[in-house]
């Protein structure tokens, strides 16, 4: 049986390297709530990593329904009745399983690590950028090698992590995480190229970088010729942000940020009215 | 608002266990229809009432801290299914705010003897 120990420190060392945990438990069986619930802790990359619910079958469906879960960014928890899960896995002997646990149902709660931010530039958009991250609750760090631009005069919300360094230098003390987006907005497409070369290879969710349509292409160009995959250059959002039409650092912030949300949650990036009466009636 | 992380719950466990107190844990586990209620809100009910952490407040908060309270009692996990319903006999006001939903919390109980 896990303690409440074990969960918290696989929790800690998961969501510190940027991981999300499943915490799988068994909350019916027999249509009975069992006094102390079995669990399982699975992460996608190590696997199963504590407990069991008692059978290795329905561990095995277990996880292979978790992984989907984390999979799916929408997804945080998930109550499933187990006949339901063993019918729609294709792996699974859907019958045996049904007749051996009756009545059971699994409670999914998927633990995701907090949304980091890492913005390459202090400048207008850098700074807009910070102030719109921090509504959506990430964990902001500003890297920018001029003093006074990665200050607190720039940036005066104390939860903005501020590295006056090189950006190089600076890009290489962090660690780049499946939970990290980057936001290149330095001064100029010089440095903006320096901070996307260095990050280019790193598991980041999000990796965009301001620019012209020509500047941005011409850089990926470039890269493609130097042999970086075009699986990686693919991944790259530049000109960075949805065109909402933004003009302001202001605006293009929020255009930005609307696209961290798009690439997180899914969607089209399209008005909601954009299908059905109201966009008959217009 | 922000909401208890599992980590920081599972803290609070530990601590409770370490102490020899017993602790109900109650999770928002689904919801239908409208209720102002989150899923995965998790609120701890500690034996002397005390608690920490929000299912989303309201009147359903108290009635799922009665709920953990009862669990610990009986030193037993339990699943409570609420029904969110207004007097049907009043309409809706005019901001048309209705609460008409229901939803699924799972109690369980940490500590003690199982």
């Amino acid at each position: 049986m896990l303690t409440p120990n074990d969960i918290s420190s696989a929790l800690r060392a998961t969501l510190d390297q940027g991981r999300a945990l499943a915490l799988i438990s068994i909350i019916e069986q027999n249509g009975h709530v069992p006094s102390r619930p079995a669990r399982l802790l699975f992460t996608e990359d190590i696997g199963v990593c504590g407990g069991s619910l008692g059978d290795h079958d329905l561990d095995a469906l277990a996880v292979r329904h978790a992984l989907a879960l984390i999979r799916d960014e929408r997804q945080e928890i998930a109550v499933a009745d187990l006949h339901h899960l063993a019918e729609s896995d294709p792996e699974a002997d859907s019958a045996a399983l049904a007749g051996r646990f009756p009545r059971m149902r699994l409670l999914f709660e998927i633990n995701r690590p907090p949304l980091e931010l890492i913005i390459c530039g202090g400048g207008h958009v850098g700074q807009a950028v910070a102030k719109a991250a921090r509504l959506l609750d990430f964990r902001i760090t500003v890297i920018d090698d001029r003093v006074d631009f990665a200050s607190r005069e720039k940036f005066p919300d104390p939860a903005v992590h501020l590295m006056a360094d090189d950006f190089i230098d600076a890009l290489r003390g962090l660690r780049i995480t499946p939970a990290s987006h980057l936001v290149i907005v330095t001064r100029g497409h010089r440095h903006d190229e320096i901070c996307l070369r260095e990050v280019i290879a790193s598991p980041a969710r999000y990796i965009g970088m301001i620019g012209s349509r020509r500047r941005t292409t011409t850089i990926r160009e470039r890269l493609r010729r130097e042999g970086v995959f075009p699986q990686q250059l693919h991944r790259i959002h530049a000109p960075i942000g949805l065109d909402i039409g933004a003009l302001t650092p202001e605006e293009i912030a929020l255009a930005i940020m609307a696209e961290i949300v798009l690439v997180r949650r899914g969607g089209t990036g399209l008005p909601k009215s954009a299908e059905g009466p109201m966009a008959r009636a217009r | 608002m922000s909401l208890l992380t599992h980590t920081e719950i599972f803290q609070e466990i530990e601590r409770s266990r370490l102490e020899n107190r017993k602790v109900a844990v109650a999770t928002i586990v689904t919801t239908a229809g409208s209720t102002p209620q989150r899923t995965g809100a998790k609120l701890v009910v500690y034996e002397d009432g005390r608690m920490l952490g929000t299912v989303g407040g309201g009147c359903v908060e108290a009635d799922v801290w009665a709920e953990a309270r009862q669990a610990l009692s009986e030193n037993r996990s339990r699943l409570c299914r609420f029904t969110l319903r207004d007097d049907p006999d009043v309409p809706p006001d005019e901001e048309g705010m209705i609460c008409g939903g229901e939803m699924e919390v799972f109690i369980e109980v940490w500590g003690g003897k199982a």
